[in-house]
């Protein structure tokens, strides 16, 4: 028998076996499992391996690779586009995830009560973006905030204010209507997951609170928030590091050059535009491992601190 | 805890209906600017209602570029991926859930470590070996690669941990079904609603990615409907017809949410088990 859920019982005989002759006997799980080592070391491991070796070489596709050493990363750091790249990814990724934890938890404490009937209907609306093109999705928003004829200017005009170029101008706007499709788009999702969180935990806890007659803040307080902290901690990692590859929203908000002085340039954008507009395939090859790290790093460092906490 | 008074009820509805609203409201414009002229869109204020332009923008958009085309391709690869993903991850998932074999646990161990890497950023060594592949300009390098990935592996396993008996493959045994076909025969079909939720986020996925088509697609003939919607937004010569662009952007989003709809109890737990879980 293949499935050796028994090998629990008799160890002996099963260790007794050469490791060949195991293997071999596993033949069907191996199978079964080989398309994705091998898928895995064709286009994700190879990659990865060749972009350590690009990021210390100049090449443009074609010619023969040049050793350049770290040049590729001093170059990084002497240019200010990179750098305002880098800047501009850590403001979106940070700044716009301030205001949907917020909202997301309150809709979510909301639909968590108990009165709320249509829980379902709520969820499903609020969860209708996440499948939705963000190509298509960033065109909507720059109509909504289009300077001549948007709806956000009209609403801008109506309070008695200009209009306000959102797109154009310095660039100042740019990265708040990124965020703010950012926000549209995701929100749902981290609402979903709250709720879900919120969902499990057990009637009893909320049962005590209300026979010792808990007032509504020492509940949330108390209890939900705690109860559903390491899903929110866990997911808002995961959607921070997400932003480090933000890519769709900004190249099609702002352009491959990211809009007037560069302000809507995301990392990712950046890493496109060296590789596949001046064929620098060496550079991207550096900024790809700058992502790398910074993805790495928070995660390490952030699943450290979870782990220390509880 | 009181109970919630029907005043705050109200409040606490309107705070989340609002919300709703605001969630809806850009699909809905879309969908109305898709009905109107770019002359009335540029009017000030905007139209906010209903048009009467939508077959107009609809013949326009045909005879601009071969849209239908983008988005046949559109379909041809989200069911490739689809089914690949589905016969990769189902495979891989089961033989997680239900195998003992030596390297298990540090295999799926790699496994798992994938998900933390973010592949995007190594898009130009793939795109190497794509062009070493002879994919360039080629559907199959939307479909294939990421066809066996991680996520769905480990959510497929998850599922026949939790609701397949393992006593079904060993009755299969008994009855003398060759070990490699138990799968297939006996234990996929019972994976049904797993399949479903599965394959309506990874036809999401691959209907909406933008990067990978945009790296690797050069004909226009190719397409696939987010470098559709680009190529409009960019289009230099014809120029830049708001009306179109939202009724190309209406055609591309609104398929998948009314697909989501109807699946969108089942799709939605069984992607938060998935992510709670994880």
């Amino acid at each position: 028998m293949s499935r050796d859920d028994a090998s629990e019982g008799i160890p002996q005989t099963v260790k007794r076996e050469s490791l060949i002759r195991r293997i071999r006997k596993h033949w069907v799980a191996y199978t079964y499992i080989a398309p994705f080592y091998i898928l895995f070391l064709i286009f994700m491991a190879f990659p990865i391996v060749f972009s350590l070796y690009l990021s210390l070489h100049q090449w443009d596709g074609l010619a023969p690779a040049v050793f350049i050493g770290v040049q590729n990363f001093t170059r990084l750091v002497a240019d200010p586009a990179f750098g305002r790249a880098l800047w501009n990814t850590l403001y979106i990724g940070v700044l716009s995830h301030i205001p949907m934890l917020t909202l997301a938890l309150i809709v979510a404490f909301i639909l968590d009560s108990r009165f709320v009937r249509l829980r379902d209907l709520y969820r499903t609306i609020y969860f209708i973006p996440v499948v939705t093109s963000s190509v298509a999705i960033s065109i909507v928003f720059m109509n909504i905030f289009g300077h001549r004829a948007g709806l956000m200017n009209v609403l801008v005009v109506s309070l008695g204010l200009d209009r306000i170029n959102w797109l154009g101008g310095q660039g100042e706007w740019i990265r708040p209507v990124i965020m703010t499709i950012f926000i549209w788009r995701w929100l749902g999702w981290n609402m979903v997951i709250y709720l879900a969180g919120l969902q499990s935990i057990p009637g009893e806890l909320y049962e005590c609170a209300r026979i010792d007659g808990a007032s509504w803040p020492t509940v949330l307080f108390r209890i939900s928030l705690p109860m559903i902290k390491p899903i929110v901690l866990f997911s808002l990692v995961l959607s921070v590091v997400g932003t480090f590859t933000l890519f769709d929203e900004p190249f099609v908000v702002a352009g491959v050059d990211g809009g007037p002085n560069r302000m809507g340039l995301s990392l990712m954008v950046y890493l496109y535009r060296s590789a596949f507009r001046y064929s620098r395939f060496g550079q991207a090859a550096a900024v790809a491992l700058v992502m790398t790290l910074m993805t790495v790093l928070v995660s390490v460092i952030s699943m450290w601190l979870l782990r220390q906490k509880d | 805890m009181k109970k919630t008074s029907v005043a705050n009820q109200i409040i606490l509805y309107l705070v989340v209906s609002f919300g709703a609203v605001l969630t809806v409201f850009p699909l809905y414009w879309m969908f109305a600017l898709a009905t109107h002229t770019t002359g009335d869109i540029y009017s000030f204020p905007p139209p906010i209602g209903i048009g009467e332009h939508l077959i107009d923008n609809i013949a326009g958009l045909l005879e601009g570029i071969p849209y239908l085309r983008h988005m046949l391709n559109s379909i041809v690869v989200a069911g490739g991926h689809v089914a690949l993903v589905l016969l990769f991850c189902s495979m891989g998932g089961y033989a997680f859930a239900m195998y003992r074999f030596p390297g298990r646990n540090w295999l799926f161990g790699l496994c798992l470590s994938t998900l933390m890497i973010p592949w995007m950023a190594n898009i130009v060594p793939w795109f190497i070996i794509i062009r070493e592949i002879g994919w360039i300009d080629n559907l199959l390098a939307l479909v294939v690669p990421n066809a066996a990935n991680a996520f769905g592996i480990f959510w497929m396993r998850q599922y026949i941990q939790s609701s397949v008996p393992r006593d079904l493959p060993d009755q299969a045994r008994v009855d003398g079904c060759p070990e490699f076909f138990i799968f297939f025969r006996v234990v996929a079909p019972t994976l049904t609603p797993a399949f479903s939720a599965l394959g309506i986020f990874m036809f999401v996925l691959s209907w909406n990615n933008f990067l990978v088509p945009l790296v690797v697609l050069r004909s226009e003939h190719l397409y696939t409907l987010p470098l559709s919607l680009v190529q409009l937004l960019g289009d230099p010569v014809r120029g830049y017809d708001v009306g179109i662009l939202m009724t190309a952007a209406s055609l591309a989003v609104l398929p998948i949410i009314v697909v989501f709809l109807f699946f969108s109890r089942r799709f939605i737990s069984g992607m938060m088990a998935g992510a709670i879980k994880g």
